[in-house]
């Protein structure tokens, strides 16, 4: 008896280390799952946010303030509100964008501006977690579990001119994002933080 | 009815020209004797400071409309800028050094290549507005009913006009052969102890572009 004990003993202590170390890609791939699970049931999303652009030359974080919206599949209202207006919203293949200091909203079509088309489609897949998307754009790796941050490195050629690595921050609950940071190279950054976030509320169809 | 309607066409001329500048009119109060030093005590950009600028504007360079924003590290004594450029979602449109002579392209976004001419126009921009002509005591001072003008001749020829009390720097023009711009300063608060615009325009007829800068926030490091 004391025998089997002493083994059971041994096999639970090397047992214990595996347990506890699991292989980083498969960790990832348990994340990534949970998180396109958790935020399959999102519909509506819409937050305030706070941007913060770090100009290492200067040494100075200049603050913006805005509101952002989304509707699956593809609506979106980027919003800033402070110190200057400005913002575009999206709807389908289309939208719009505006500049407090350029006057009136000014119509565009996605398909003719890379521009607005990879900042569209970087925030849609952001908005709705769409993995599949997002991993054939970057390789990551999981930073921390509790909160879920991932960093990304792009793969597109070309892409480490603007962007070095993001790093991306989801609630407690993994449903959405709540920071994304978007490291250039340089030593320039972007953080833009989302709080008091609001899931599945009826959205005015104006917005887009 | 030529004539009426010529002055019809003139009115309307005069009205969308007013209406481009964002900014109030600067008050013009009756003058009194003072000297060209005098006039240039309160003048912001004459001071040995390296000013920090935030910025949002509106270039406008045939057809292209461009709203900025961004931040500037302004060493006016010096005659030295660095600039950057963003757009609202924080990416970098342009980084430009700027000094009395050259102008240095630290970074260029690729839709904004399509303008050569864009740098050039920036960097005249900031030449112009902030650092380059300056006024000078030597300059040829005139007292007007309403405003006090600081000039020099040669080819081209240079005016500063002054209004307002305390007497504070109006206009900016430089006319001749070889340029036609002129810079408009509005909106004067104090900010960090002393009288900073926050509104200022710039047409280069010339070049064919017009700039409108808002000056956000100032704060200033002391050389």
């Amino acid at each position: 008896m004391k025998r089997l004990m002493l083994l059971l003993t041994l096999l639970l202590a090397c047992m214990t280390p595996a347990l506890a170390e699991e292989d980083p890609g498969l960790a990832l791939d348990r994340i990534l799952a949970e998180l396109e699970h958790s935020a399959a049931g999102i519909e509506t999303l819409a937050s305030d946010f706070v941007q913060e652009k770090h100009l290492e030359m200067f040494r100075e974080t200049l603050v913006s303030r805005g509101r952002f919206y989304f509707a699956r599949p593809d609506k979106l209202r980027w919003e800033m509100t402070e110190p200057v207006a400005s913002g575009f919203l999206l709807n389908g293949d289309s939208g719009s964008r505006w500049h407090e200091r350029a006057g009136a909203a000014v119509p565009f079509d996605i398909a003719r501006e890379p521009g607005m088309q990879l900042i569209a489609q970087q925030l849609l897949a952001w908005a709705r977690v769409d993995i599949v998307w997002l991993v054939r754009q970057y390789r990551m790796t999981l930073v921390s579990e509790q909160p879920v941050t991932l960093k990304l490195v792009p793969l597109q050629a070309g892409a480490e001119q603007f962007v070095e690595y993001l790093q991306i921050g989801f609630d407690a609950e993994r449903r959405y994002v709540e920071t994304v940071e978007v490291h250039e190279p340089g030593g320039d950054s972007t953080r833009i933080s989302f709080a008091g976030t609001e899931l599945n509320q009826p959205l005015d169809p104006a917005l887009f | 009815m030529n004539i009426r309607k010529g002055w019809f066409v003139l009115l309307a001329l005069l009205l969308s020209g007013c209406a481009s500048i964002p900014f109030e009119k600067p008050r013009r109060t009756a003058t009194r004797e003072l000297a060209a030093e005098a006039l240039l005590a309160p003048y912001w950009l004459g001071d040995p400071v390296v000013y920090r600028i935030r910025h949002s504007g509106l270039f406008r360079l045939r057809g292209m409309k461009l709203p900025i924003e961004g931040f500037m590290e302004l060493d006016a004594n010096h005659r030295k800028a660095r600039l950057v450029a963003l757009e609202g979602m924080g990416l970098k449109l342009f980084d430009l050094t700027v000094t009395a002579e050259t102008v240095e392209v630290n970074h260029l976004i690729s839709d904004l290549r399509r303008h050569p001419g864009l740098p050039k126009a920036v960097a005249d921009s900031v030449r112009r507005i902030f650092f380059q002509p300056q006024p000078s005591p030597a300059d040829r001072l005139e007292i007007g009913s309403r405003e006090y003008r600081l000039q020099r001749g040669g080819a081209d020829e240079t005016r500063f006009v002054f209004g307002g009390e305390p007497p504070l720097l109006l206009e900016k023009r430089g006319v001749g052969p070889s340029e036609d711009w002129w810079v408009g300063y509005y909106q004067y608060r104090e900010q960090i102890g002393r009288q900073i615009p926050e509104g200022i325009f710039l047409q280069d007829r010339r070049a064919g572009y017009t700039l409108t800068l808002w000056l956000e926030s100032v704060s200033c490091i002391e050389q």
